[in-house]
């Protein structure tokens, strides 16, 4: 009975809403999707070159790059959706507070993908990498957790961020 | 905040003023920096911060919602009307 005449009250007069639940959170962030996406990104680069300067040519030729392309913009923009997944959903005011360079590190990371995505440049590409290690290097430290630098154990061989679990 | 609040429930409280104890296992009333008006229930008392919990499985964590500052406590939290009555929190 209580709680129709609330109900009838809220009819006469807004009652402030409070929130006693936030949206179901999984909890399950992790960069290394982007960076694996970013050093496919650098890979394909690289087997497109390859292709371009090789014997190889005619319709097969085409083939190989055109396919680089389709997977090069879809490795490329996976990283980007990654790196905002836990930006917009994991940082918040006390994870920014504590590393103020993330906003425009983010940024940075968006506008290199783009990069990514226009052209083949391998040093974009390799750039793209480094910021996601950053990336990676700080949302570590916001869980306590040590990070290390080893040459990934594949192609293309760069340097990346693992956690030390 | 399930089985303790459900959506659409009343709650009674009294306002928390500045200074005033606040003990672990109270519902409050918190304006927090991203979420706004929240309930949650209080986990830890530090000198000038609290940290808070959920009772729902699908609550945010804790770590998640970081530490609040002592003054955004607002609310102290005493009576919950659902459709079922009144009951003490």
């Amino acid at each position: 009975m209580l709680h129709s005449i609330m109900r009838g009250l809220e009819n006469l007069k807004e009652i402030p809403t409070s929130k006693a639940h936030c949206d179901i959170p999984c909890k399950i962030y992790d960069p290394s999707s982007a960076q694996i996406a970013a050093l496919s990104v650098v890979r394909l680069i690289d087997i497109m070159e390859e292709t371009a300067s090789g014997d190889k040519t005619g319709i097969s030729s085409q083939n190989t790059i055109a396919r680089c392309v389709m997977r090069k913009e879809e490795e490329a923009e996976k990283a980007k959706h990654e790196v905002r997944i836990i930006w917009g959903d994991y940082f918040k005011t006390p994870q920014k507070e504590a590393f103020p360079e993330i906003d425009e590190l983010t940024h940075n990371i968006m506008l290199k993908g783009s990069a990514c995505k226009q052209g083949v440049n391998r040093k974009d590409a390799e750039d793209f990498v480094e910021l996601i290690n950053r990336f990676a290097e700080i949302y570590w430290t916001t869980k306590d957790i040590k990070t290390t630098r080893s040459v990934c154990p594949y192609p293309p061989s760069l340097e990346t961020v693992y956690p030390v679990l | 905040m399930s089985p303790y609040l459900d959506d659409g429930d009343y709650v009674l409280g009294k306002v928390i003023n500045k200074g005033e104890y606040l003990s672990p296992g109270e519902y409050i009333e918190l304006i927090h920096p991203d979420y706004g008006s929240m309930v949650k229930s209080v986990l830890s008392v530090y000198d000038r911060e609290i940290t808070v919990t959920g009772k729902s499985i699908t609550s945010m964590e804790s770590d998640h919602i970081g530490k609040i500052p002592k003054e955004n406590a607002v609310t102290r939290i005493l009576w919950r009307i659902s459709p079922q009555g009144i009951t003490r929190l």
